[in-house]
């Protein structure tokens, strides 16, 4: 395996800077991280929601310009999500559950301002960590991913939405489901490879263009969750607030919040580690690594019986993990189109859309653009521990805002905005038909993650396995022998055999082995 | 014997949210199955494999709980890296638990069954007159139901408009084009005018429509 000469990386992250440091991509960049920030702090919003009602109005935009946006609200949201769990106990992000458990304790104890300090000064850090490292592994990423062909990631994609079956709640078969439902429903329209017209008609012409992956996209995340929304009282800020336990006290210091992340260098290293690291897992993503790093740094704490009543480590572990893993979800995200996220769905979704096809292309001829998403990253952390730092005394506010309020402007923006698309009348009928299909599933624990990755990968994965088979001298059922010739296609095939069946041979045939 | 009250439970059970997906997901399925059969090779593959891997996989939580313990970890198994009680991968955005036994309000409606009616009614009404029109009430109608003040109605609803006449004169988005009636047609051409102004996108769309 050889890696590209060091002069060839320095230049095309070079280039990666000179696009994000042209105007107006800077200010997409800084208008994103101040946007996710914002998204992420309202409880119930968080940035799958935001960054789906942005996909359709992205359109207009430059590729690399939306997808900059997109990245920079990704982080922000990350990061917004601690302001709403340290001060009102309700994280904004599942990624910022953890923060809960020592970041309200400190709010109540009068430290709100030094647990918000924490917060901003460990994501920052673990943020560049990770990114720093996802640097390094480019180059050797790059070469794994130009080894892959049509085979390859046509099993790619089965195999990403067996490993987030593996993690979603409801079991794994409904996870299938949800996938292969997914998949199912993007080939109405004309079939991407042999021009077939399926599932629709020519007496309906709005039929013809299939079903729209936006659509579905806004449907599940924007009026879904609106849908689950409403059971909740208007004001979730307020009401925990008027509660017997009361609103954190906007107190402390700055200053003291830096320092307790100075003098912790190992639990905030540590966990940027285990966030990136977990990211990297397809289907894991911030929900998981924010609780693994805290898990960790409570294994190895003196006083372990602190945890939970407002340690600061508690609250530098889980931020640092989340801000970290944002960086880890883009390697499975960009290398093998396989998100580990509801976000990093929407953000595949946006790649799509603005023709930017994940895998080789996006590590040779558009090396630049991937890099400028990285440094958007790097300079994004800057912005958040500036804002972070400077406006903890008003972010407060925006937590304390009524949902009821919110729900009819984002259903509204949902279906304009997938209208917009294509000026299609039947994708307005998608997301509404969607946004009660993606209720109904989270109700019932079927994976949605799955779903969305199903629909966006359909069309990819169809393409890939059309390919595959035209490879193939033979006819019919013997066609798919190409999955079985190829080396890395055994091994892809043998990982979607050991993710789908693991639970069966590890509950009847290691115990009859142990047995006899 | 089973009475009435018995049979009625089991009757509710039976028609649960899970079990109409599941009907709903096997019919689809069954269906896109079905109508493969008229495409050609290459371009059956795909939906059938599919929707083979859908049928099956209902089928299989269907009578999940009938087959043998050790083959229900195939149906139910996963893998947990953490107690799943805490975390919901597929959750992004994080919600409190929230007390839904107890109703939010005396309505004759629930808060999820009046926004799904909500949504679906506002979509079909769109349709029929344009969206134009139909956001300003959809958006006045629901906070009202939520015993908003009459202030928060208002300006709920004039965001509403305000955002449909963005999409109109910015991105040209024609919201105001019913199916059935178009209402606003005096106020749209103003609107377009401006987005033939501002936007490119808009640009095509409108020699599209000359043409």
């Amino acid at each position: 395996m050889s890696v590209e000469p060091l002069v060839l990386q320095i230049d095309a992250i070079a280039g990666g800077a000179e696009i994000l440091f042209s105007w107006p991509t800077f200010g997409w960049m800084v208008l994103g991280i101040i946007l996710g920030i914002i998204l992420g702090a309202i409880p119930g919003i968080g940035p799958a929601i935001g960054m789906a009602l942005l996909l359709p109005l992205s359109g207009g935009m430059a590729g690399e310009n939306a997808i900059i946006l997109f990245v920079s609200v990704y982080l922000g949201a990350k990061y917004g999500g601690s302001i709403s769990a340290i001060l009102i106990n309700t994280p904004g992000t599942a990624g910022a559950a953890a923060t809960t458990l020592d970041g309200y304790p400190m709010s109540r104890n009068g430290l709100a301002i030094t647990a918000l300090s924490i917060s901003a000064t460990a994501s920052f850090i673990g943020g560049i960590i990770a990114i720093v490292l996802l640097f390094g592994i480019t180059p050797f990423l790059r070469q794994i991913v130009l080894a892959f062909g049509s085979p390859e990631y046509f099993l790619v994609a089965f195999l990403g939405i067996a490993m987030i079956t593996v993690v979603a709640r409801g079991g794994m078969m409904k996870g299938l489901i949800a996938g292969a439902f997914g998949m199912l429903i993007t080939t109405a329209g004309f079939a991407p490879a042999t021009g077939d017209l399926r599932y629709a008609s020519m007496q309906h012409p709005i039929t013809l263009d299939g079903i729209d992956f936006v659509a579905v996209l806004i449907g599940v995340f924007a009026v879904g969750e609106m849908i689950r929304l409403s059971r909740e009282s208007g004001g979730i800020a307020s009401s925990i607030e008027e509660g017997e336990e009361g609103g954190g006290a906007l107190s402390g210091s700055r200053r003291e919040g830096i320092n307790h992340v100075v003098r912790n260098p190992v639990t905030v290293v540590k966990s940027a580690l285990i966030g990136m690291g977990v990211g990297a897992i397809p289907g894991a993503g911030t929900s998981v690594s924010n609780f693994v790093a805290y898990g960790e740094a409570l294994r190895v704490e003196e006083n372990p019986d602190s945890f939970g009543e407002g340690n600061p480590r508690g609250v530098m572990s889980s931020e640092s993990a989340n801000s970290a893993t944002v960086a880890g979800t883009l390697i499975p995200t960009l290398s093998f189109g396989i998100p580990g996220s509801g976000a990093t769905a929407v953000l595949l979704g946006a790649l799509l859309l603005h023709g930017l096809r994940p895998g080789p292309q996006l590590f040779s001829e558009f090396i630049n653009i991937t890099y400028s998403f990285y440094i958007a990253l790097l300079v994004g952390n800057f912005i958040i521990l500036v804002v972070g730092l400077t406006a903890i005394a008003y972010l407060g506010y925006i937590t304390k805002v009524d949902t009821d309020l919110i729900i009819p402007v984002v259903i509204v923006m949902a279906m304009f905005g997938s209208f917009a698309v294509r000026n299609n009348i039947l994708d307005v009928a998608t997301v509404a038909a969607f946004g009660v299909i993606g209720y109904f599933m989270v109700k019932n624990e079927f994976s949605i993650i799955a779903l969305v990755l199903g629909v966006v990968l359909g069309p990819i994965a169809e393409r890939n396995l059309y390919r595959s088979l035209q490879i193939n001298p033979h006819d019919g059922i013997r066609s798919f022998e190409i999955f079985l010739v190829r080396p890395i296609s055994v091994v892809l095939l043998i990982c979607i055999f050991l993710i789908i069946f693991g639970p069966f041979i590890k509950a009847t045939v290691i115990p009859r082995v142990r047995g006899s | 014997m089973a009475t009435d009250t018995d049979r009625l439970t089991d009757y509710r059970e039976a028609v649960n949210s899970e079990n109409i997906l599941l009907l709903f997901f096997l019919i689809i399925s069954a269906g896109a199955y079905w109508i493969a059969r008229d495409f050609t090779f290459g371009g059956s593959v795909f939906p059938r494999l599919t929707a083979i891997i859908v049928f099956v996989g209902c089928l299989l939580v269907i009578v999940g709980d009938y087959l043998p313990k050790s083959v229900q970890p195939f149906i139910t198994g996963s893998v947990e890296f953490v107690d799943q009680d805490e975390i919901d991968p597929d959750e992004e955005s994080a919600s409190p638990e929230v007390d839904t036994s107890l109703p939010r309000f005396q309505k004759p409606l629930g808060p999820v069954l009046f926004t799904t009616v909500m949504i679906l009614l506002y979509a079909a009404v769109g349709y029929a007159i344009g969206f134009l029109w139909a956001t300003p009430v959809f958006a006045g109608v629901y906070i009202y139901w939520f015993d908003k003040p009459l202030l928060y109605v208002i300006a709920i609803a004039a965001i509403a408009f305000a955002i449909a006449y963005v999409f109109i004169s910015v991105f040209g988005v024609r919201l105001h084009e019913g199916a059935f009636v178009t209402i606003g047609e005096d106020l749209a051409p103003a609107m377009l005018a401006l987005a033939a102004i501002r936007s490119p996108a808009a640009n095509g769309y409108k020699r599209r429509r000359r043409q």
